[in-house]
């Protein structure tokens, strides 16, 4: 491995009894381009499927179970101009399988990573193009399901400034054309040059993991840099409310309602979230009452929210013939959110829920680690300062706020009522 | 090593605890043994025909309507996180919770084992369940599975959890009723709890909750199926909207007179032949993608239905037709590498030893034990260890792997 190519690095040990493996985790933020969307996940996959000790992607596979790791995954997160790469290893600690094995893990990761496959000093034409189809390929599969292309059809029809609608599933096009020396600028750009912070949690000392990335050539510095959490709120420009309707071969028929937040500031992004969860989450769940259980209207209705957006949306799958119905009712549901009465109990019900949501993250590892990543890069507040924050709302908070939530579109995807292999 | 402790109450109930202090969470998960397989009955030597996807419905209903109202409603509003799932062997009721454990326990246990539907409440569960049903059917894995089982199986009547339209259809009050009263009995019934637990209180608890909700006995039989080894139809082909074309090459495997272990067994080899042909550490795998038969992976599982053990491998494909002769060839002369064989049984090691640390998989390894084996435990890593290349050779020799069915689904 090229020693000089590793930059400074931060480091945070978790030691934590509770699970029986070790993760190791390591982050790297960056400034995100627009063609960046698509570089990412396929770097992402050329670096967990290959290195230049194991070229192939049967050999990475047997040796990473030789190493004794158990899942290698890479994932990005991104906040408009922001993102985040992240790779995570996850292996059982020594007692379980009687090996002191972690040098080997850390080691065969952080191989993966900053020494991978470049025949002719460059990533493999051959294995970018395997990648490249089997994303386009997931892409075009998405296209033909109705929640994704509904909600796809949604962002290209609301958002004026790029923020949601370029993701993968809308530029997707532009893959069959991405090249090696685009996949090695961006690596360059985002892992070569760029300082790593590495989580590492499980049962396992804090000197004993220090020793590792020592021994790997790193220099560890004290202080990390933190993400700015970025907000593109999209503001509800029209006067009139936009309705699409458009027609798809699928059985179901989708209507979705994206509303807008008039005047929204970083502060609304946790009523907005109260919001999300007095609609959907189990604790409340409005909209089911509304659609489901009152009238019989679908079986999949929900909402969702774009914290950073500053977008709030209702998505029904139903029938055909129930699309007036249904608008009217998700219509409804906005309404009810302004009846602070209503509301008041079930706002209670969401705060003692996501008590709970906090409880239950620190049982599973991933959440436990990604709470901490959140915490220390500032892209998402976590399971505990959602709960923390919310318990302060009152009815009437959510009551005023809804009554700046404005719908700016309706989408109606038509079905076609066929009947299939019925 | 998890922990198990097992009780059985008079009326047939078997109840399963898992506790682990470390946790914060309780997962409570009352299994009751009817699912998608059971189209039949036997009460008195009387034949009983069920449609398609009647589980699934009274799934729904007992859910939405218990005599407390919605039980998934009730529940959220307690911070329990609880819904219901129908799979082929069984109908799974659950609630996830840090805290009001005793209510969920009363009224998942009083509601599921009192029902109060009445005849009107029959029509209006219907309507969500056709919306499932559609959306069901714009999922080609979906429609390929159950075009699969339609050419699979001569006797067997299922082909799908949920059932079709017509098949809801069908549903009346006196059949809800009727299934209920026999599928639904103590006997037939198991819970099991992991996390967080007060194991002493909450056995209590359940007892107290099932003697007042008792129930009279009614003995009766699973119809059984005189199923021919052969397949229906060899092959199918079916035009949706898809990105990519799907293939699905499903694989008849009689299993019948297996039980117990003996059953597990054959499980455990197909798994391996499945892992060692087609999984991430094989040669073959990549080949496929490199010449573009497969545009990722090769998917594969295995299910059983009644006394069949069925072998799925499905791919999104370009090359369909060439997939198919691949995947057949492959499958007649199976890749027995010992390297393979030690990898794939390193990986279950590892994950064996490291399965306590979350609940939701130390459930999922029991259920499935208890539902396919009737083994009411948690494979050891030393079993693992103990399952040889020669057992495995010597299995995947006995077994007939000449009846297969092929499901494609083309892009229109």
């Amino acid at each position: 491995m090229q020693q000089q190519k590793l930059k400074p690095c931060n480091l945070i040990v978790l030691p934590n009894k509770k699970f029986k493996s070790i993760i190791f985790y390591v982050a790297f933020p960056y400034q995100r381009l627009e063609k960046d969307v698509i570089l990412a996940p396929l770097l992402g996959d050329l670096l967990i499927n290959t290195s230049r000790k194991y070229p192939k992607e049967e050999l990475f596979a047997r040796a990473k179970t030789k190493k004794y790791i158990m899942s290698y995954q890479s994932y990005t997160y991104f906040s408009y101009q922001q993102a985040l790469m992240e790779y995570v290893t996850i292996t059982p600690e020594p007692e379980v399988i009687n090996q002191q094995h972690l040098a080997e893990v850390f080691n065969f990761m952080i191989d993966a990573i900053y020494d991978p496959y470049l025949p002719k000093n460059n990533f493999s034409e051959e294995l970018l193009n395997i990648q490249k189809n089997i994303i386009y390929q997931g892409v075009l599969n998405n296209r033909e399901r109705i929640t994704p292309f509904a909600r796809n059809r949604l962002w290209q029809l609301i958002d004026d400034v790029g923020y949601l609608k370029n993701n993968l599933y809308s530029l997707g096009d532009e893959i069959p054309d991405v090249t090696p020396s685009m996949i090695k600028e961006f690596y360059e750009r985002t892992i070569i040059n760029n300082q790593p912070l590495f989580i590492v949690m499980g049962n396992i000392e804090k000197a004993a993991v220090k020793q590792l990335v020592v021994d790997k050539g790193f220099t560890i510095k004290p202080k990390y840099q933190p993400l700015l959490a970025y907000d593109c709120f999209l503001k509800p420009q029209q006067t009139t409310i936009n309705y699409v309707e458009e027609t798809k071969n699928f059985h179901e028929t989708a209507v979705l309602i994206a509303c807008k937040v008039k005047q929204m500031t970083k502060e609304d992004k946790f009523l907005l979230d109260a919001v999300d969860m007095l609609i959907s989450s189990q604790s409340s769940n409005i909209i089911r009452k509304f659609l489901r259980d009152d009238r019989g209207l679908t079986y999949s209705a929900g909402s969702m929210t774009m914290q950073n957006s500053g977008v709030l949306a209702l998505l029904a799958l139903t029938d055909l013939v129930n699309k007036e119905a249904v608008i009217k009712q998700l219509k409804k549901v906005l309404k009810y959110l302004q009846n602070e009465a209503a509301i008041a109990p079930l706002l209670e019900n969401v705060k003692e829920k996501l008590y709970v949501i906090y409880k239950a993250d620190a049982d599973h590892k991933s959440t436990y680690i990604n709470n901490k990543a959140k915490k220390i890069f500032n892209y998402a507040p976590t399971s505990y300062e959602i709960y923390r924050t919310t318990k302060k709302f009152t009815a009437h908070d959510i009551a005023v706020f809804a009554k700046r939530i404005k719908i700016d579109t309706i989408l109606v995807v038509k079905g076609e009522q066929k009947h299939g292999t019925n | 090593m998890v922990p198990i402790n097992h009780y059985q109450l008079a009326n047939g109930l078997n109840i399963y605890f898992c506790p682990d202090k470390n946790k914060n969470m309780v997962s409570v998960n009352l299994i009751v043994n009817f699912g998608g397989q059971d189209t039949g009955y036997q009460i008195n030597n009387q034949d009983y025909q069920l449609p398609n996807g009647i589980a699934h419905y009274i799934e729904h209903l007992l859910l939405e309507k218990s005599k407390f109202g919605n039980l998934m409603t009730l529940m959220g509003e307690k911070q329990l996180i609880c819904n219901g799932s129908t799979s082929i062997n069984h109908t799974a009721y659950y609630f996830d919770a840090f805290k009001n454990v005793d209510y969920g326990l009363k009224i998942l246990l009083k509601g599921i084992n009192n029902p109060a539907f009445k005849p009107e409440d029959i029509e209006v569960i219907k309507d969500p369940i056709y919306q499932e049903i559609r959306m069901s059917d714009d999922n080609k894995y979906r429609i390929a599975y159950k075009l699969a089982c339609q050419n699979l199986f001569h006797q067997i009547p299922y082909e799908s959890v949920i059932g079709r339209m017509s098949d809801i259809q069908k549903i009346d009050y006196d059949l809800v009723k009727h299934c209920y009263e026999i599928f639904y009995q103590p006997s037939n019934q198991t819970i099991i709890i992991l996390g967080r637990v007060n194991e002493e209180h909450m056995l209590k608890l359940i007892t107290d909750i099932y003697q007042q909700t008792a129930k009279p006995v009614i003995p009766y039989q699973p119809l059984s199926y005189a199923e021919l080894p052969t397949v229906v139809k060899p092959y199918t082909k079916y035009h949706m909207p898809t990105g990519n074309n799907l293939i699905s090459l499903q694989y008849k495997v009689g299993a019948k007179g297996l039980t117990g272990s003996a059953r597990k067994e054959w499980y455990r080899a197909l798994m391996m032949l499945l892992n060692m042909n087609f999984g991430q550490k094989t040669a073959t795998l990549h080949q496929l993608v490199e010449q573009g038969l497969v545009i990722e992976s090769v998917d594969y599982y295995l299910y059983f239905i009644k006394d069949q053990l069925v072998m799925v491998l499905s791919a999104d494909s370009q090359k369909p037709k060439a997939l198919v002769e691949t995947l057949l060839k492959i499958i007649k002369n199976p890749d027995f590498n010992q390297e393979l064989f030690d990898l794939n049984k390193n990986d279950q090691i590892m994950r064996l030893g490291c399965c306590s640390e979350e609940l939701g998989r130390v459930l999922s390894l029991l259920l499935g034990n208890l539902v396919n084996y009737q083994l009411p435990k948690i494979d050891t890593v030393a079993e693992v260890e103990q399952f040889t290349k020669q057992k495995y050779e010597a299995i995947i020799k006995q077994i007939n792997l000449d009846n297969y069915t092929v499901v494609e689904i083309e892009n229109s």
